[in-house]
């Protein structure tokens, strides 16, 4: 009976902000394609290899809705597909980052002392440095493809999350809720798993989605640069780096990727304000 | 009567880090308390904001590292004791916070909350009903919040909880001053209850002197830290001897107040005044209360201990 109540007043709160349901709707779209794609796609051989040199570089038409590129490859065929790919990895980054940085940061604010002292001047020697930039030097040094620059990726991304955790847990750490249950015996694990992290879990969750937009730019960036997943893979920034030398007559080619990776970072930042909205437990109140 | 909860000589200091302006000091938040709760009393502990009574509170339930002296609880000397082996004694000795609305984790239910200390001890979980028929809840709020439920309503969740374990001793720290006037008289009530159903002993902290004269048989006044006076609440809160006391009561609003003023804020617990801590504010205080160390807690009369260098045996008839 509660739970559905919370489930309408979550709809409620949701359905009330244009914001959130553009969010919504953005996700929801490029979820559907990610999982979809390979279904759906008009050209499927065009994904990879199929050069189709007769029809290179066509404006958008009825059977190219969003044109071809060089090697003849219809482009929304790639574009969906690379759905699937930036998705992937922008989620992955962001669990990856976050089941590193959320236990450190969870530990650092509970256990306090030379334990909290050590994990968080870690975090700030890898924050003192802009993470894109972080991230390009480890790629440089890893080799460049999708792979390292996943984990050159995560290797940057994770301090944030131990900040967050840390100072969640910290604050939590001074309730009277925790010292209740120290009073009735609990184990500091328990401690831990019952009370610290759910109460720490929204702000973590605004937090990843909002990453899962940032992570699939930096993702794109670091393909734009050639560090990131190699040309013929279907990936935005990847393609937007070829097309650029196509621009401006071939417009194309660039704006329809970089369209993508526009409204994905734009659906995942809304998102994570509605989730804001809703998991705010002042708004549960009255 | 056996004693139930005993400090001798309980102290807690917290040292100061040094910073690039400050020196490291130490504050003595607790300096050298002797107390004894007997089986199936209620003590009262009384003094103004910061004098350390819920600090005492937490020392005497291990809460929080003891700097001096020794607890013993159940006749056990408990000041060393490793978590571990505290907790099967943390079933008989159980705390009520001030504030309800933050004693309660905001994403449990009521039955979430109450059934925990059944949980973690392995406890039968089927009483969960009777334990809220018994602070007068009925049975349907187990599937509620606590930001669906009132003040008093969470206050009587958190003594539920408490019970939950069968504790002998409940430390009850200020649990009525976060509730509005009426709700306090209910739980008042529900307290008395209880100790009298379930032979519960009680270590009561409030400022509210009517409160304390209600709820216990024995009361302290604390001090910066010390314990400056205890007896029998009804002497002690009908007629005081210990200058402080007086000034705490006379500060309680009434028609033709009178009587004895303390002057001023209590003094910084960092830096405490040489001689009797009370002096700088003491109407009564003579050149001896200025100067060496603070006046001992002696018994001045049967069951009654002040700690002033002005209040002799003979005062007492």
């Amino acid at each position: 009976m509660i739970l559905p109540r919370r489930l309408r007043l979550a709809i409620f709160l949701l359905t009330r902000s244009f914001a959130s349901m553009l969010g919504i709707v953005l996700v929801t779209v490029i979820l559907g394609l990610a999982l979809l794609g390979p279904v759906i796609v008009p050209y499927p051989d065009h994904v990879a290899g199929g050069i189709d040199l007769a029809n290179k570089l066509q404006s958008p038409s009825a059977a190219h809705w969003f044109g071809t590129d060089e090697v003849g490859h219809d482009i929304l065929t790639r574009v969906i597909i690379g759905a699937r790919l930036s998705l992937l990895v922008g989620i992955g980054i962001t669990l990856a980052a976050a089941a590193i940085g959320v236990p450190l940061g969870i530990l650092a604010g509970l256990v306090g002392g030379p334990v909290r002292e050590a994990i968080m001047r870690l975090t700030d020697l890898f924050l003192s440095v802009p993470g894109l930039v972080l991230a390009i030097a480890l790629v440089a040094a890893l080799g460049p493809g999708i792979v390292n620059a996943m984990i050159a990726l995560i290797l940057v991304w994770w301090p944030g999350y131990v900040r967050l955790a840390d100072s969640k847990a910290l604050s939590i750490r001074a309730e009277p809720y925790i010292e209740a249950a120290r009073v009735a015996g609990a184990p500091t694990f328990r401690i831990l798993w019952r009370h610290v992290l759910p109460n720490s879990l929204s702000p973590l969750i605004v937090k990843m989605s909002m990453d899962v937009g940032q992570a699939i730019l930096a993702v794109a960036s670091l393909g734009f640069l050639g560090l990131g997943a190699k040309p013929p893979t279907p990936e935005w920034g990847a393609m937007i780096s070829i097309a650029r030398g196509y621009l401006p007559e071939w417009w194309w080619y660039a704006v329809y990727p970089g369209a993508f990776i526009y409204a994905a970072v734009l659906g995942f930042n809304l998102l994570g304000d509605g989730l804001r909205d809703i998991l705010d437990p002042r708004s549960h109140r009255g | 009567m056996t004693a139930l909860l005993q400090a001798t000589g309980l102290a807690k200091t917290y040292a100061t880090r040094r910073t690039a302006f400050r020196a490291a000091s130490s504050v003595a938040a607790v300096a050298g308390v002797d107390l004894l709760l007997p089986e199936g009393g209620a003590l009262g502990l009384v003094g103004e904001s910061g004098c350390g009574k819920s600090t005492l509170a937490r020392l005497l339930l291990r809460l929080v590292p003891v700097s001096d002296g020794r607890i013993s609880f159940e006749g056990r000397d408990i000041t060393d004791l490793a978590e571990s082996a505290l907790r099967p004694l943390r079933r008989r000795m159980q705390l009520i916070h001030q504030n309800p609305s933050a004693a309660l984790d905001p994403r449990l239910t009521v039955a979430a909350s109450v059934a925990e200390p059944l949980r973690i001890h392995g406890l039968d979980l089927s009483r969960l009903p009777e334990l809220l028929a018994e602070v007068g809840l009925p049975a349907e709020m187990l599937h509620r919040h606590p930001h669906e439920l009132s003040g008093g309503q969470k206050q009587r969740v958190c003594i539920a909880r408490a019970l939950a374990l069968e504790p002998r001793l409940l430390v009850l720290d200020e649990p009525t001053s976060a509730l509005d006037v009426s709700v306090q008289a209910q739980v008042l009530e529900l307290l008395a209850g209880l100790r009298a159903r379930r032979g519960l002993s009680y270590l009561f902290i409030s400022h509210n002197l009517a409160v304390v004269r209600q709820v216990c048989d024995r009361v302290a006044v604390m001090y910066l830290g010390r314990i400056v006076e205890e007896g029998a609440s009804a002497e002690v809160l009908g007629a005081p001897l210990h200058p402080y006391t007086r000034a705490l009561l006379a500060s309680v609003p009434r028609l033709g107040a009178g009587g004895v003023v303390a002057r001023g804020e209590p003094p910084n617990p960092a830096a405490p005044p040489p001689g009797c801590p009370f002096h700088p504010r003491c109407p009564m205080a003579e050149e001896r209360c200025r100067a060496g160390t603070a006046p001992l807690l002696r018994e001045v009369a049967r069951g009654r201990r002040v700690a002033c260098h002005l209040v002799g045996g003979h005062l007492v008839g």
